[in-house]
């Protein structure tokens, strides 16, 4: 699995699930559809993404394009840090 | 063989085994049987001859199993109507069938009593009778069963060929048919529908469909056929007590239908476990596919049987449960002992793989509708020999290269809702006596559910006034339950056939797609409902909660002026107490509204300042710290509230900024963290919790209950605060609609400056509107957009009404969902282990 997605599945399984995936959770597992992610679940997931890859979010951001699964969110992720190599070094 | 006969073979095989429990109440087979015997000899007492018509008019209970039973042993007829039948209805079916007996109980001899004229009717069994309200006319049945003489076999009267019921069905004529069913044709039925379930002793069968209704009428023959138990329940009205009682009796097989398949999967059926099910069995309409998969997945261990049936015929199909994955949205191939293919227009049998009219062959199929051979005609016609009748079901079908079959609707325009069918004409008919009502049709909208839901649809004379609700309580008033609409909608013009008829076809297809949704539906007469929360106020509060008023906090908006005045009309102003519970950063004008209401009701009030409650309680100091995590800035003389992006207008999450107003004026706006989020929320419902201390303070005082002020849509979607303004003893307005509590409070008269007022959240110092932090749309809008997900209205058809787009109400239909997941914790009481 690829580590930023590995990461993501770790932080979404431990704050959103208890900890217990059950095979509930596939990289194409829509967070709305499954219930998974509340509207303050999306504000703790904008926070994980700022502490873990140092990347901001800016509200037009939010949107279920970018962060509605694993699949959706690695994508993002991985698009952030190329716009700031850098900073994305430093972070790992 | 006779039918009797399957309780009279049971109860020699097994007479001390269990045959039937209802209740606390265990019967043996022994007993059971006896106490049929006694009610033979009774009714036999009594003039009830070989082929006499005898109706059942009883909900499920042990008398209504008895008196099926009894009527076959005395050579009659028995015919079980729903016990909702009203009396117009159910003088014509005793006088159709010309019944010389009814079997009823206390409760219904009202409506028996009602009907005008019997001159067939001879005797009436009454359970619950008094020995001294008694008469020759008006036999007492507890007596009559209970154990005591008379208990041997009565002597044997008919043939297999006899009638052994008359099952009452709607007729495109609008009047009732009763469908003819022999013994022959019964014990055809029952034994092969056993043979494919694989009944046998050791199955306990729980039905908890009307006894009226063929499919749970079934149950109990079929269980006494094998020697089974059947556990019997009045409804489905309250599912946890049923699972609860599968656990209890083990269950091992659960006749089921959409409607009780939707609420069993609301609940947590994996906690319950159901160890001891083997089977379920649905009919009446196919389960939507998700449905069916849902179920698999929570009852892993539990055998699922699709099927399809017509009570002409009572079963045509069924699919194997190892079918269901292969083929979820077929309901199978005839059953064993019975032949089923599709025809074309012209009667030509079709190969497998067409579409056509479904036809059955069997020793299960009708003898005819009583009385009435010309519509008996159109259902049976010539089979391969003389004497033998096809049955033309009028349903239409397609079937797979295997010969399975899948339903597609009725060729007339009969509805099928619920697996019962209706005549929209009958529907008519009742419309029609409503004084307003110049044109009125009735028709069949797909549903997931229900098969069918009946629609009525309604131009009103010129000068009347009509509301949805006059029409549906007209309706309830007048039809069995399961006949009143589901929906009432109102035209300016019904579209035509060329020759001035009510073009059916095309009435379904606009409706189909929502043409015609409007405010309309939320309409509702006031008065009536007025008088009704008044009535159900007064129960509550003095029946049900034995308290001496209510205390009503006054906050200076429509919802509580509402419901203060709905109890000062039910209590007396007198028994209400207004509470104003005013802190620093609520608007002064809220608390100049509340005095208005008080005063225009001329209530007793008290007034606490709660803010030094709120301050001892760190309620500001706490929130203004959570606000610095984001504004850093922000401290004394600066003003806040939270705002929700639009998640309307742009696909978005629903995410929380900070408003802030600095002493100088300047606005800032921050996006809010998941920490300072929940920090503010939590600090801020230290608002709500501390009113409702202070609430039930005054009712602890003065013995009162506390009234809760929630409207549906606040209730709905958990717009409250847990133990704060979520806590009530009763919620009279919690079932309206935003729109229909003004409508109540312009009935009431409530002052005008009330009901102009915007909705406000009272919460933040800021002016902050509901929509703005929590609902998106206007009230009215989110009313309509409400129901019409409740009904299941495609976007499509909602969108002009809310000058939306269809998009736009998928966001709120997906909002709307998501806040009834969340708000689920919010409406769960405290929870207790289970076992």
């Amino acid at each position: 699995m690829n580590p930023i997605t590995q990461d993501l599945y770790r932080f979404v399984v431990d704050n959103f699930l208890f900890g217990q995936a059950d095979g509930r959770l596939s990289d194409e597992t829509s967070f709305l559809e499954a219930g998974i992610i509340d509207s303050t679940g999306v504000l703790e997931l904008i926070a994980f993404l700022g502490e873990r890859f140092g990347i901001q979010i800016l509200d037009e951001e939010i949107v279920p394009e970018n962060l509605d699964s694993l699949r959706r969110l690695t994508f993002f992720v991985e698009r952030k840090l190329a716009a700031k190599p850098g900073e994305a070094q430093a972070c790992r | 063989m006779q039918v009797e006969s399957f309780l009279e073979n049971s109860a020699a095989r097994f007479p001390d085994k269990t045959a039937l429990v209802c209740g606390s109440r265990h019967l043996t087979y022994k007993e059971l049987d006896q106490s049929a015997n006694r009610l033979a000899h009774s009714l036999a007492r009594h003039g009830v001859e070989r082929d006499d018509r005898v109706v059942v008019y009883l909900e499920n209970s042990v008398e209504a199993v008895a008196a099926v039973f009894g009527i076959l042993k005395a050579g009659g007829v028995f015919a079980v109507v729903n016990p909702t039948t009203k009396a117009a209805k159910l003088e014509y079916i005793l006088n159709n069938c010309r019944a010389t007996a009814v079997l009823t109980d206390r409760a219904r001899l009202e409506t028996l009593r009602a009907c005008a004229d019997t001159p067939f009717l001879r005797a009436v069994w009454v359970a619950g009778l008094d020995a001294a309200e008694a008469d020759t006319r008006a036999i007492p049945l507890g007596p009559v069963l209970e154990p005591g003489e008379g208990g041997e076999h009565p002597p044997r009267r008919g043939i297999d060929i006899d009638l052994a019921a008359l099952i009452y069905t709607s007729g495109s004529t609008g009047r009732p048919k009763g469908v003819m069913l022999t013994h022959h044709n019964i014990v055809s039925a029952a034994t092969s529908i056993t043979t494919y379930l694989e009944n046998t002793p050791d199955d306990i069968i729980l039905n908890v469909l009307p006894l009226s209704f063929d499919y749970g009428l079934y149950q109990a023959l079929m269980a006494f056929l094998v020697g089974g138990t059947l556990v019997l329940e009045r409804s489905f009205g309250y599912p946890h007590a049923v699972l609860q009682t599968i656990l209890r009796e083990r269950v091992t097989g659960f006749p089921i239908v959409p409607t009780i398949c939707a609420i069993l999967l609301q609940m947590d059926l994996r906690k319950y476990g159901l160890p001891s099910l083997r089977y379920l069995t649905n009919t009446a309409a196919a389960l939507p596919v998700d449905h069916i998969r849902r179920l698999q997945e929570s009852l892993p261990h539990v055998r699922i049987f699709s099927m399809y049936g017509l009570t002409e015929c009572k079963r045509v199909s069924y699919l194997p449960p190892e079918q269901l994955a292969v083929r979820p949205g077929s309901v199978g191939r005839g059953m064993p002992n019975e032949e089923v293919f599709l025809v074309d227009d012209a009667g030509r049998r079709l190969p497998p793989g067409s579409t056509g009219e479904l036809v059955v062959r069997g020793s299960n199929v009708m003898q005819g509708y009583w009385e009435l051979p010309a519509e008996t005609d159109r259902m049976l016609r010539p089979g391969r020999y003389p004497a033998e009748r096809l049955l033309y079901t009028g349903d239409l079908f397609r079937s797979d290269e295997e010969g399975y079959l899948y339903f597609l609707g009725r060729k007339d325009d009969i509805i099928k809702t619920r697996g019962e069918k209706v005549s929209p004409k009958e529907i008519e008919e009742v419309l029609h006596e409503l004084e307003a009502v110049a044109e009125a049709a009735v028709i069949g909208v797909p549903d997931p559910v229900l098969g069918q839901a009946i629609r009525a649809v309604i131009r009103v004379k010129q000068g009347h006034a009509l509301s949805a609700q006059q029409v549906l309580s007209h309706c309830a008033r007048r039809l069995e339950d399961f006949m009143v609409p589901k929906a009432v909608e109102f035209r300016e013009e019904l579209p035509t056939t060329s020759s001035g008829k009510v073009a059916k076809r095309e009435l379904a297809r606009q409706s189909a797609e929502g043409n015609g949704f409007s405010p309309a539906v939320l309409r509702l007469d006031a008065a009536a409902e007025c008088a009704r929360l008044e009535r159900e106020i007064r129960r509550m509060v003095f029946e049900e909660l034995r308290r001496k008023g209510v205390v009503v906090g006054l906050s200076g908006g429509v919802d509580s002026a509402v419901v203060a005045a709905l109890a000062s009309r039910a209590l007396g102003s007198g028994r209400v107490l207004g509470l104003m519970m005013p802190e620093a950063e609520s608007p002064p004008e809220s608390l100049t509204l509340a005095r208005a209401v008080a005063a225009w009701l001329g209530l007793e009030t008290r007034e606490e300042d709660i803010s030094p409650l709120l301050a001892a309680a760190g309620c500001y100091q706490r929130r203004d710290e959570a606000i610095r995590t984001v504004l850093p800035d922000y401290g004394p003389g600066c003003k806040c509230k939270i705002v929700m992006a639009d998640v309307v207008a742009n696909a978005t999450y629903p995410v929380f900024s900070v408003v802030a107003q600095f002493p100088e004026g300047t606005l800032a706006r921050a996006r809010l963290t998941a920490e300072a989020y929940r920090a503010v929320v939590a600090a801020t419902n230290f608002k709500q919790r501390t009113r409702k201390m202070l609430e039930y303070y005054y009712a602890d005082l003065l013995t009162y209950a506390v009234a809760g002020t929630p409207n549906r849509l606040e209730y709905d979607q958990g717009f409250f605060v847990k133990n704060g303004d979520g806590a009530a003893d009763l919620k009279p307005i919690a079932h309206l609609y935003k729109t229909q509590v003004y409508a109540l409070a312009r009935h009431l008269g409530v002052p005008l400056e009330v009901t102009q007022r915007p909705p406000s959240t009272d919460t933040y110092p800021l002016p902050q509107s509901q929509e703005e932090f929590f609902f998106a749309l206007p009230p009215e809008k989110m009313d309509l957009c409400l129901y019409a997900r409740d009904h299941e209205l495609t976007p499509e058809a909602v969108a002009p009404a809310v000058a939306l787009s269809p998009e736009q109400v998928s966001r709120v239909y997906r909002m709307i969902d998501a806040k009834r997941k969340a708000s689920r914790y919010l409406h769960l009481a405290p929870l207790m282990p289970a076992g």
